[in-house]
């Protein structure tokens, strides 16, 4: 398993400062960073990763990270949960372990849990074995934010030692 | 009778530790469940009491404007990027190079929000609205929004910021009231 980039931005904590209230900038430029070293485009990002976990504090963050992390367009990230496509089997499995809202959000910790999560899932350990995803790529990313979006961290997995991810095969 | 704030909140800690002491006293550990009772939770037995003080010397102007009715923001002289709450230094230019602006209170509300859950020391207030609105001048503001029924607050409505007392407290902020069309 290795740890093949990692993006990290800060944003303010002063929300009259943010140019809007559709997502996170900080996330967005942990992305760009994030996937600028693995060599991929900030844009339909979905097709890279076999599996996802997002910082889904609040509904609506989850929604956003889907479209900070650039899997879709903004504004279509509600989209890709009303077609079922973060489920298992979908476009992007996202939060298999139930995400924060579900399986708790020990500040520190959630961060933690998702590194363990995105491990078990390549490594096809996940237990009980209905929510282990399928695995294509190879290719995990944890998405992680910190206060109201002050920081944010992207972290992606992979079974690859080298090389950028190849895009899923159709299904 | 009206009971003041600090005798409320005085009166709200008394209660408080003298429930944690009569816990110790009988059980020789200061813990009890939560409100809910659904986890058992430490309650620390020494009190931390803090008021955070902080320098506001540098940007002096703004209070004496608030004491003027006036609401101040500065302006860096090289970038041209106002401030507000009003900052003594430019990030972007890294310089402390500033003017101050008085701002001219027209805004357009961009997002709000209604708290009915407050913290202790909000919790004398009645519901309010905070709300960011866009300055004509280009930058944002936020702040209270002083409305009698918060289910007529609109996105793209427009408001003025004045300088207003807090009651009942009676310090001296700024909230933003709407403009009548």
């Amino acid at each position: 398993m290795w740890i093949r980039s990692v993006g990290v931005a800060t944003g303010t904590a002063n929300l009259s400062k943010r140019p809007d209230f559709i997502g996170l900038d900080a996330a967005y430029q942990a992305a760009e960073q994030a996937f600028k070293r693995i060599g991929i485009e900030h844009k339909d990002t979905w097709k890279y990763f076999d599996v996802a976990d997002v910082h889904d504090c609040f509904t609506i963050a989850e929604v956003m990270a889907y479209e900070d992390l650039g899997f879709v367009e903004r504004g279509m990230g509600i989209q890709l949960v009303r077609n079922e496509q973060t489920y298992k089997g979908g476009l992007i499995p996202v939060n298999l372990d139930g995400g924060l809202k579900a399986k708790g959000h020990p500040i520190g910790a959630t961060g933690t849990s998702m590194a363990v999560e995105m491990t078990k899932q390549l490594r096809q350990g996940v237990e009980p074995r209905d929510r282990q995803a399928d695995i294509y790529t190879g290719w995990a990313l944890a998405h992680n934010v910190g206060g109201t979006g002050h920081y944010a961290y992207v972290t992606i997995y992979s079974l690859d030692k080298d090389g950028s991810p190849r895009v899923k095969p159709k299904r | 009778m009206v009971m003041s704030l600090e005798a409320r909140y005085e009166e709200f800690w008394r209660q408080s530790i003298k429930q944690l002491n009569e816990v110790v006293k009988a059980t020789g550990l200061p813990i009890a469940p939560d409100e809910k009772g659904q986890y058992s939770l430490w309650y620390d037995v020494r009190e931390m009491r803090l008021r955070f003080s902080i320098s506001v010397e540098r940007i002096k102007r703004f209070f004496e404007g608030l004491r003027e009715g006036k609401v101040y923001a500065t302006r860096c002289r090289r970038c041209g990027r106002y401030y507000f709450p009003p900052q003594a230094d430019c990030p972007y230019c890294k310089a402390s190079d500033m003017d101050w602006v008085e701002v001219s209170g027209e805004g357009e509300l961009l997002t709000y929000t209604v708290i009915n859950t407050k913290p202790l020391t909000y919790s004398h207030y009645p519901d309010y609205v905070v709300a960011i609105a866009r300055m004509r001048e280009g930058f944002n503001v936020l702040a209270w929004l002083r409305v009698d029924d918060p289910k007529r607050v609109r996105v793209g409505m427009r408001v003025r910021l004045q300088v207003v007392r807090r009651e009942p407290e009676g310090y001296l902020t700024y909230e933003f009231v709407p403009v009548e069309q």
